[in-house]
């Protein structure tokens, strides 16, 4: 299967309701202003989805009939998503607009509505993937990826925007610190879930062949968990002060766990393995 | 008019010749890589060790020819976002092309493989029970070329009467995902679906990937 463009699309999507979500909690904890969500960021976090949704449309065999996509949201979790991620970008541009109008009255509400609906889609997105004949995806493992990606990605996201808005002088930020450990330790819950899950006997029910391209696959999984918890180690040195280099370490955090995001999930989609024929 | 179209296969006399697969991509005019019906080969067994210290084998080889099993509780249909994956008043599962956006999730929920991806015009294909001959009161072009008769299709509610309700045998999925409207005789040496020696021996064959 070529999974390129929903490797990008995933990402794009749980990055930019990351970088919302970890900046207006930033904002609420510290009680900055409500206006304070710059408009480069939420700039940021629409082209992002724009990015995301033409790289689903490339997914698409015959994106003309894709208005239709969204006529089965009583049944289809991929109709549902469809649904909430463009409801996600609608709020943003909403945020987006009031924010540029300098409008203080019903921000609160809209920053709130906007929050909702990327959990939401986050939470449609990992739903897409919850399917009984896939034994390896439908499980916790799925949604901890997800909103785990949104944390981790989304944070280390944020302390970079935040570092190009503030003229190039970065400031450590505990909250953004706290988000991606929290991110992080959904990842190796995830990571640790989805080895369990491909050596059970479930999992292992037909194919023998499988037990192989499983093995392979743990190595990369533990490999692969070491590698955030590098990314986040130095994200922490950017952030908690201990070093006047901050700039440099939240740059390299940003690279390896970008690279990081894409690899885990060229693994996600590499460990698709259907019950049946 | 049948009630419940469905499939009936008797794996101890089909010979795995192949004449199905090859009757419907004449018929319907497929793609290379269009596989509406195909005939998996499965074996498996190793040599095993007598209590008196000889070696005999388990080894095991049988075909199933598989399409659309046009499932009671087709997956596809439900999961399909544009609706164009959809059961008609007979009950078979169609595609509507017109509506079809060419997402391909259907063919990750399918746990026989029957929508299949048509690269020339993006949109996903599957078998549509040979509508237009059934309507002439005829049989699928699959069930008409099995030179066996191990292949044969009737109602659902009738084969299973006649034949009763087998234990599904691997590598098939467990029935309860779908209800497809599937009747088998299994093999003589058949497998149960927790059986994890067995392999696919033509996957070449049967798959694009």
């Amino acid at each position: 299967m070529n999974n390129l463009s929903l490797i990008i699309f995933t990402i794009l999507i749980q990055t930019s309701v990351g970088i919302f979500s970890t900046t207006l909690f930033n904002i609420w904890i510290n009680k900055k202003e409500m206006i304070d969500i710059s408009l480069i960021i939420l700039s940021t976090c629409l082209g992002l989805i724009i990015l995301g949704l033409i790289s689903a449309m490339v997914h698409l065999g015959n994106p003309r009939n894709a208005p239709y996509a969204v006529s089965n949201i009583t049944h289809s979790w991929l109709s549902r998503e469809i649904v909430t991620i463009n409801l996600f970008a609608v709020s943003i541009v909403l945020l987006w607009i009031v924010t540029f109008a300098d409008f203080q009255k019903g921000l609160f509400l809209i920053e709130t509505v906007s929050l909702i609906l990327g959990i939401s889609t986050i939470f449609t997105m990992s739903r897409v993937y919850r399917l009984k004949v896939v034994p390896v995806w439908d499980s916790i493992a799925t949604p901890m990826d997800f909103f785990g990606t949104a944390l981790l990605a989304g944070s280390v996201a944020s302390a970079v925007l935040n570092w190009v808005i503030s003229d190039k002088v970065y400031s450590p930020c505990l909250t953004f610190l706290i988000f991606s450990g929290f991110g992080l330790c959904l990842k190796i819950a995830s990571i640790f879930t989805t080895i369990s899950i491909q050596h059970s006997s479930k999992t292992l029910f037909w194919y023998a062949s499988l037990r192989n391209k499983f093995k392979g696959q743990t190595l990369a999984h533990v490999f692969r968990a070491g590698v955030y918890i590098t990314g986040v180690a130095l994200f922490a040195a950017a952030n908690i002060g201990l070093t006047d280099q901050s700039t440099i370490f939240l740059l390299i955090s940003f690279c390896i766990i970008t690279l990081t995001e894409i690899w885990n999930r060229f693994c996600f989609y590499d460990s698709f393995c259907r019950l049946g024929l | 008019m049948i009630k419940t179209p469905a499939f009936f296969i008797d794996m101890q006399i089909c010979t795995g010749c192949k004449t199905c697969m090859v009757a419907c991509k004449d018929k319907n005019d497929l793609d290379s890589g269009l596989r509406w019906r195909r005939v998996y080969e499965f074996c498996g067994g190793d040599w095993v060790v007598r209590s008196n210290g000889t070696f005999t084998q388990d080894i095991f080889a049988y075909y199933i020819s598989m399409g659309c099993n046009h499932c009671q509780d087709p997956v596809c249909v439900n999961v399909c976002p544009s609706c164009a994956m959809h059961k008609d008043a007979s009950g078979i599962v169609l595609i509507d092309s017109k509506k079809c956006v060419g997402c391909r999730y259907c063919e990750w929920v399918c746990p026989y493989s029957a929508p299949q991806f048509d690269y020339t015009n993006g949109i996903m294909t599957k078998c549509d029970f040979c509508q237009s001959q059934i309507q002439e009161g005829r049989e699928p072009c699959c069930v008409e070329a099995c030179p066996t008769h191990a292949l044969l299709f009737g109602d659902y509610d009738e084969l299973i009467a006649l034949h009763g309700k087998k234990g599904i045998i691997a590598p098939l999925p467990s029935p309860e995902i779908t209800c497809p409207n599937l009747v088998i005789v299994p093999p003589k040496q058949d497998k149960l679906p927790d059986y994890n020696k067995g392999l696919i021996q033509n996957p070449e064959e049967v798959k694009d990937e």
